[in-house]
């Protein structure tokens, strides 16, 4: 019975750790499982929302602007989120929607103050290049990102990996910090 | 008789030995050359400088000879005519003076040695020796010709507006963006980037060297640099390695052609990424010729973290002419004429660099 108890407290602390360790916001997990559920519950209620700046490029391409827009924290970061406004694009005929429509988000990671955004295939294949069209595809993620604080550089990576470049100009194996020169 | 016999045989067979012996060599030596004709006049060429054109004709085609310097005596010229014999044709000969002063064949062995003595050290003029053939109508045999240049000259071939200054003597890798397996951006009319990029590209090079530069392409057709579907980096690095791979290469010039998700966007624009204030220089030279070339609107010069830019240990430019997700702009790349024009203006661009810089 003694043996039985002790399994279930070490199921339970491994249950709240997994927990924990899905809350990409979660920055130092303790060693108290309780609290940490406590934590994921007031940071993620269902219908909480934010408003996040997002960068497009306006449809001339010689610059990024910075958009506000309210957005759902549905299950989901405030990162992951933001990235996702920027994907669904904008009606905004000024303004140019960059990601491709076929790309597909695989998820948002923040580790320390990098972010890691990864994308599918879908994101090189349908996205025709061009050293503009890359720079403001990459400067529209970049910047979406690092309009938060805590959030200094961003790796763009593809199905988990790092790439070098989308369509062959811009370095992106790298992760790139705030991109002040497309927003002049 | 029977001793009349024996010596008849003997006879025979030496006759027969003789013949044997002498005819071996005959056949070794195809053709005897004998000299029947010599003229010489002097003339200008389309660059007005003045040469000396020497003929020699002889009775038979298939000449061999040997052109050669001695370093000790160098302002001699020294043809060596195989299997060839003087014939009538004089001994010593005078020249124009101006450029040859006199030539002397000399019978050496089965050759003739033909030396032409210069006015001027032989590295400072230009020459060639080359053979024509039978000219019926100006009553000419088979000749040897050597041509002398009064100088060097400049290897500037270029005439026109495609003369440019200051570009000879240095080498210029040009990079044709994308290829092969990798299109490039596509217009709406379904132009390849790959397709632009090359054509102007060997219109550059083609320019630059007619005006005295060495080029060396990273693609002369369309290809992978490294390989079909290598990694993005592989492939780049490929485009860089062929500028390291020549290191007298002074500058890196790839040309690309723009785009966008938008139609709108338009414009000229010059990447470079800032080792040094060259990049930026010889990035903004060409973006100014660009601009003033095609009239296209001018988006200036960026710095950008390019790949082929960051890793050149050369001062590096990406020049994108203009946008083939445009219509309009698509029309023009696909125009030869405009490919010409914005060929040149690159050209320009890295004339008037070099005029910068200096050697």
């Amino acid at each position: 019975m003694k043996i039985r108890k002790i399994i279930a407290v070490i199921m339970i602390m491994v249950m709240a750790f997994a927990v924990a360790g899905c809350d990409q916001e979660n920055k130092q997990p303790t060693d108290n499982g309780k609290k940490t559920v406590v934590e994921n519950n007031t940071e993620k209620p269902t219908e909480e929302k934010i408003t996040v700046k997002i960068y497009f490029p306006n449809s001339d391409a010689t610059k990024l602007v910075a958009v506000d827009k309210t957005v759902k924290l549905a299950g989901t970061t405030k990162y992951k989120a933001a990235v996702d406004a920027l994907m669904e694009g904008t009606d905004d005929s000024k303004l140019a929607t960059v990601i491709p429509k076929q790309a597909k988000l695989l998820g948002v990671t923040v580790n320390g103050d990098t972010a890691r955004v990864d994308f599918d295939k879908g994101l090189v294949k349908h996205f025709n290049g061009g050293s503009t069209g890359e720079e403001f595809l990459v400067g529209s993620i970049v910047n979406t990102l690092t309009e938060f604080p805590e959030i200094k550089k961003v790796q763009i990576t593809i199905e988990g990996r790092n790439v070098y470049t989308l369509k062959g100009h811009m370095d992106i194996s790298k992760p790139l910090g705030r991109m002040t020169e497309v927003l002049k | 008789m029977k001793k009349l016999w024996c010596k008849l045989l003997i006879m025979v067979c030496c006759v027969v030995g003789l013949m044997g012996v002498s005819y071996v060599p005959a056949q070794a030596a195809v053709v005897n050359h004998t000299l029947n004709y010599f003229h010489y006049n002097t003339y200008k060429d389309g660059d007005g400088r003045n040469w000396v054109r020497i003929e020699m004709g002889m009775n038979k085609g298939n000449l061999e000879y040997e052109v050669s310097q001695n370093p000790d005596k160098p302002f001699q010229l020294v043809v060596k005519l195989n299997n060839t014999n003087r014939g009538d044709v004089k001994k010593n000969i005078g020249l124009d003076r101006k450029i040859a002063r006199y030539m002397t064949l000399k019978n050496d062995h089965r050759d003739m040695v033909a030396t032409i003595a210069v006015t001027d050290n032989l590295e400072d003029h230009e020459y060639k020796v080359y053979t024509a053939e039978v000219d019926k109508k100006n009553r000419k045999p088979y000749r040897l010709v050597i041509e002398i240049a009064a100088d060097k000259g400049s290897v500037n071939k270029a005439v026109g507006d495609e003369r440019l200054d200051g570009v000879e003597g240095h080498t210029v890798v040009i990079d044709p963006g994308h290829g092969g397996t990798d299109t490039g951006a596509i217009g709406p009319s379904r132009v390849k980037e790959k397709n632009i990029t090359l054509k102007i590209s060997q219109d550059v090079a083609r320019i630059l060297q007619l005006n005295g530069a060495n080029v060396v392409m990273t693609r002369d057709t369309d290809v992978d640099v490294y390989g079909p579907n290598a990694t993005d980096k592989q492939e780049l690095q490929a485009r860089v390695n062929v500028a390291r791979r020549h290191p007298d290469a002074d500058i890196f010039v790839s040309i690309h052609c723009n785009a966008f998700t938008k139609s709108s966007a338009h414009g000229t624009s010059t990447y470079y990424y800032g080792h040094s204030s060259r990049d930026s220089m010889l990035s903004q030279l060409i973006q100014n010729e660009m601009v003033a070339a095609t009239g296209l609107y001018d988006r200036g010069i960026h710095s950008a973290n390019f790949y082929v830019l960051r890793n050149s240990w050369i001062p590096a430019t990406l020049v994108e002419t203009a946008f083939i997700s445009n219509p309009y702009e698509e029309n023009m790349l696909a125009s030869a004429d405009v490919q010409h024009a914005m060929a040149l203006a690159i050209c320009k661009g890295i004339s008037n660099y070099f005029r910068r810089v200096g050697r």
